[in-house]
């Protein structure tokens, strides 16, 4: 058992991990933050996506005791402070449908604004493309990404 | 939005709750003292097991019970239909991913430790794995009772029609299965309560089912039994009749140990022993005139099921019925045959069995176009149904025959398919090793139960009016992700004439609705919707009186109510819906109604496949566009059109989210999506290489056509969508890289090495 620290979602969280567990289950059942799903547990299908120091990674992935001192951002910190431009676009545009893949496609797409305010379509296929969907066939979800590219990303709600 | 619904745009209930990230899962779920119950699973495929050593599991830390046949507290029975199934294997293993005990432990970590002592010798038993072979003489018996499980019929016209044929194409078409790939695993939270009943937490499409399978093996009253459907993270079949068995695994590790238990399937788990697919061999024989049309087609459909019946036989009743398409055909003779085997346990997956089909009926299409030198579009307006000649299958005149025909008017239209053709067949003139193809597929198909099924074809839902003016509606159907909730409050509201805004849809409980039947065949908004509609004719009936009475009106004839707002022709004194609820429980009148709908009664000759096999019918279409590198065996596609006879379109953005989402799962099944196995073990239990659909492989362009010519059964005329987006997607890509290729080609998936394959100068046949 180690005492760790995280700046989770803008507030530091102390806690004590086991050198085994796993980030996305110290996520979701020591934190109580479930907008990480597990779809695999195998990093293949990207629906346990956090932001840790803003770069996206598979939480089912990574040891919690690796991220000791580091911020991790999930939905929950995402859509604290009112919606971002990315998810009123989500809402619009009917982006999800069974919504299990959405908050690890809200990750990633979060992380491909920061960084690329105005993307092409195929910058936005390529960074969903660790995001599996089964729902939609992820036209909606890219519409929506490269219209709050477009509009969004002026005001800098991301 | 470029299809607009009845809806007045408003986002989806759920929109929010899921872009949030706030949705609640089955895993979600947390209780106080909750355990996590793991199953260990037989890694082969046949075999008897002679061995079973739970001691060291027991005395595990963290363990709290472990279960085995031997002192499982409850009827060990899985069969819905059939009685083939345990729950856990007593003796015999009759597939990969048999259960052979459940450990329930403080976490999931502790549980998964254990199950790893457990100790168990399964001396093998020779499999069956080709459904070809399953029925010959000597062939391993998966059941006691033989390896045919049972037979299907159309018997339509006589052979005689044939003789003077003056073609005839035969082939055998080898069709893969696929896996759900749900992004949430199947699982279930069992919560014994205190006064001795259950509550479940289940991610499932069909919550009744659950509470009659945990209720026999509880031996309680269904009453006793109450599953509350959490948000379900996709289903397309695979949470029709499956999750009751994780829901009884949780149950019976949940009533040994008297705490709540929480049961979520990992995802290889989840591959391996959860129902598929079914592959299928169809054997298709069509006789036809120079002229085009078509004299009879014999058929003959391998189904296989893998080791236990499960839904399969409705599956394959409706495989049977789907087998020859939409067309009006003289003599039709379609032998279906649903075969145990030792591989993966066959069950309803999105088409139910129709893709299959679909895709030999319309390879040979395709082929008969080709043999008498006419375009596929013609060669479907000879053959298929219409006005003068409706008669489908099973004998029925259609009443929207005529659709057919404007349905294959508007695909040719909207994918520019005489365009695209002359563009393909310049560039092969140019570079003959250009290798681009275009393809066609039409299908029918009845959105709502087969007759074998019709006494679930049925729905309820409660309309509850709020004093404030606001609606609740609770109903029997689920929402997966297709949208059901944002359909039912467009119709409910609708009902009403008041904003969708007010009206709070309730997922299912089965405590406060009536048994809807399964939410399945597309039936959802028909059936869902028509009991929300039945609730709201009776709630109308209390509210348009008062109403007439504001308006100062003797009757209630005529009024009407529009956007909250109740008027009259004959006045301009208007008064708006919160006004008139104001009055109903200021006279304390009963504010809820109970709604029900039902199919309409079918008669229907299962010898002879004749009679009225479904309440009604829709029709639909792929025309997709590829583009095949010979060396890579890889297809690209460019282009999908869809298009769909839905009636009428109630939420807009649901309706073109089920088309998009249909053609992109379709192209994974017929392109990328290979069940491997390993003498019924799956060898690709995961997302590295059981391959869905990325963004990357999505086409450059959907086109989407809806045909909204209204459906008298159905809810302001509308049909169901969710299934017909997907059935021809598969059988149009087989025809379009058939068209690349100039080859024929009679197997799905087409994976890369297969491509390559038939892409050969030399090759002949089929991989």
């Amino acid at each position: 058992m180690k005492k760790i620290t995280y700046v989770i979602n803008g507030e530091a969280r102390h806690l004590h991990v086991e050198p085994n567990d796993v980030l996305l289950d110290v996520l979701r059942d020591k934190l109580g933050l479930k907008s990480p799903k597990c779809g695999c547990d195998r990093g293949d299908c990207g629906a346990c996506a956090v932001l840790l120091d803003g770069k996206s990674v598979r939480s089912c992935l990574i040891l919690a005791i690796e991220c000791d001192g580091m911020a991790i951002e999930t939905v929950e910190g995402i859509g604290q402070d009112g919606l971002s431009a990315l998810q009123e676009k989500f809402i619009a545009l009917n982006s999800f449908q069974c919504g299990f893949c959405a908050p690890g496609v809200t990750i990633s797409a979060t992380e491909l604004l920061r960084n690329n305010p105005r993307p092409t379509l195929d910058d936005v296929k390529e960074a969903l493309s660790g995001n599996l969907c089964r729902c939609t066939g992820y036209t909606p979800i890219i519409e929506a990404v490269l219209q709050a590219g477009n509009e969004g990303g002026e005001h800098g709600k991301l | 939005m470029t299809h607009p619904g009845l809806d007045s745009g408003a986002p989806r209930p759920d929109a929010a709750t899921k872009a949030m990230g706030r949705a609640r899962y089955c895993a979600d779920v947390q209780l106080t003292g909750m355990l996590h119950g793991v199953i260990v699973a037989s890694p082969v495929a046949s075999g008897i097991l002679s061995g079973l050593d739970v001691s060291a599991a027991e005395a595990a830390p963290g363990v709290v019970a472990v279960l085995t046949a031997a002192n499982l507290p409850g009827n060990n029975r899985v069969g819905l239909i059939f009685d083939d199934q345990p729950l856990l294997v007593t003796d015999r293993v009759r597939m990969a991913g048999d259960r052979l005990a459940l450990i329930a432990a403080t976490t999931l970590e502790a549980a998964q430790r254990a199950a790893r002592l457990v100790k168990f010798t399964i001396d093998p038993l020779p499999g069956v794995h080709d459904v070809r072979r399953a029925l010959e003489p000597g062939a391993p018996l998966v059941q006691e009772q033989g390896n045919l499980l049972k037979e299907f019929f159309v018997k339509r016209g006589a052979p005689q029609t044939c003789r003077d044929a003056d073609l005839v194409l035969e082939d055998e078409f080898v069709i893969g299965g696929q896996e759900h790939a749900y992004l949430e695993t199947q699982g279930t939270v069992a919560e014994p309560q205190p006064d001795g009943s259950w509550l479940l937490h289940s991610t499932t499409q069909c919550p009744f089912y659950i509470r009659g399978r945990v209720a026999r093996f509880l031996g309680l009253p269904i009453s006793r039994v109450r599953v509350r459907q959490t948000v379900t993270g996709g289903g397309f079949g695979g949470k029709e009749d499956y999750p009751d068995e994780p829901a009884m695994c949780a149950a019976a590790l949940a009533k040994a140990t008297g705490r709540p238990v929480s049961l979520i399937l990992p995802r290889d788990q989840d591959m391996q022993m959860s129902t598929k697919r079914h592959a299928m061999v169809v054997r298709h024989k069509l006789y036809a005139s120079l002229s085009g049309r078509i004299r009879g087609v014999e058929v003959q459909v391998l189904v296989d099921a893998g080791a236990y019946a499960g839904l399969s036989t409705v599956v394959a009743e409706r495989a049977n019925i789907s087998s020859v398409g939409p067309y009006d055909i003289e003599h039709v003779s379609v032998l279906t045959q649903v075969i145990y085997t030792n591989n993966l346990f066959g069950g309803p997956y999105r088409g139910f069995g129709a893709p299959q089909v679909a895709a030999a009926h319309e390879a040979q299409m395709d082929r008969l176009a080709r043999a008498v030198g006419q375009d596929p579009f013609e060669i479907r307006r000879i053959n298929g149904v219409s006005a003068k000649n409706p008669e489908f299958t099973s004998g029925e005149a259609l009443p929207q025959a005529h659709l057919y025909g404007k349905l294959l008017d508007e695909l040719e239209e909207k994918s520019g398919w005489k365009r695209e053709k002359a563009a393909i067949a310049a560039a092969r003139e140019a570079d003959p090793g250009a290798c681009e193809g275009i393809g066609l597929a039409t299908i029918i198909y009845g959105v709502n139960l087969h007759w074998g099924g019709q006494r679930l074809d049925r729905g309820g839902a409660y309309v509850l009016i709020q004093a404030d003016g606001t609606v609740n509606a609770a109903v029997g159907i689920t929402e997966m992700g297709q949208g059901a909730l944002a359909a039912m409050r467009t119709i409910c509201a609708a009902g009403l004439g008041i904003d969708e805004t007010r009206v709070q849809i309730t997922e299912v409980d089965t405590a406060l609705v009536p048994d809807s039947g399964p939410t399945v065949a597309s039936r959802a908004t028909v059936s869902g919707g028509n009991a929300v509609l039945d609730a709201v004719r009776q709630l109308n009936e209390r509210l348009l009186p008062l109403a007439a009475g504001k308006l100062g009106l003797s009757g209630p004839e005529g009024v009407v109510c529009r956007d909250g707002v109740y008027s009259h022709p004959s006045t301009t004194v208007t008064t708006t819906f919160n006004e008139v609820v104001a009055l109903l429980y200021g006279r304390r009148q009963n504010p809820g109604a109970l709604g029900w709908f039902m199919s309409p009664e079918r008669e229907y000759d299962p010898a002879t496949g004749q009679g009225r096999a479904y309440a009604f019918y829709t029709f639909g279409g792929h025309v997709v566009r590829v583009r095949v590198d010979r060396a890579t065996g890889l297809v690209t596609v460019r282009e999908v059109t869809a298009a769909h006879d839905v009636g009428k379109i109630i939420h807009g953005l649901s309706a073109e989210g089920q088309v998009q989402g249909g053609v992109v799962q379709g192209l994974g099944w017929a392109l990328s999506e290979e069940l491997k196995l390993d003498a019924g073990r799956l060898k690709n239990p995961g997302f590295t290489d059981y391959l869905i659909p990325s963004s990357m492989d999505i086409p450059e362009r959907i086109n989407i056509v809806f045909l909204e010519e209204p459906e008298d059964q159905g809810p302001f005329g509308a049909k169901g969508l969710g299934e017909p987006s997907f059935i021809s997607v598969g059988a149009a890509t087989l025809n379009a890289v058939s068209h690349a290729l100039g080859r024929d080609v009679s197997v799905l998936p087409l994976t890369p090495e297969r491509v390559v394959g038939l892409a050969r100068p030399d090759a002949e046949g089929t991989p």
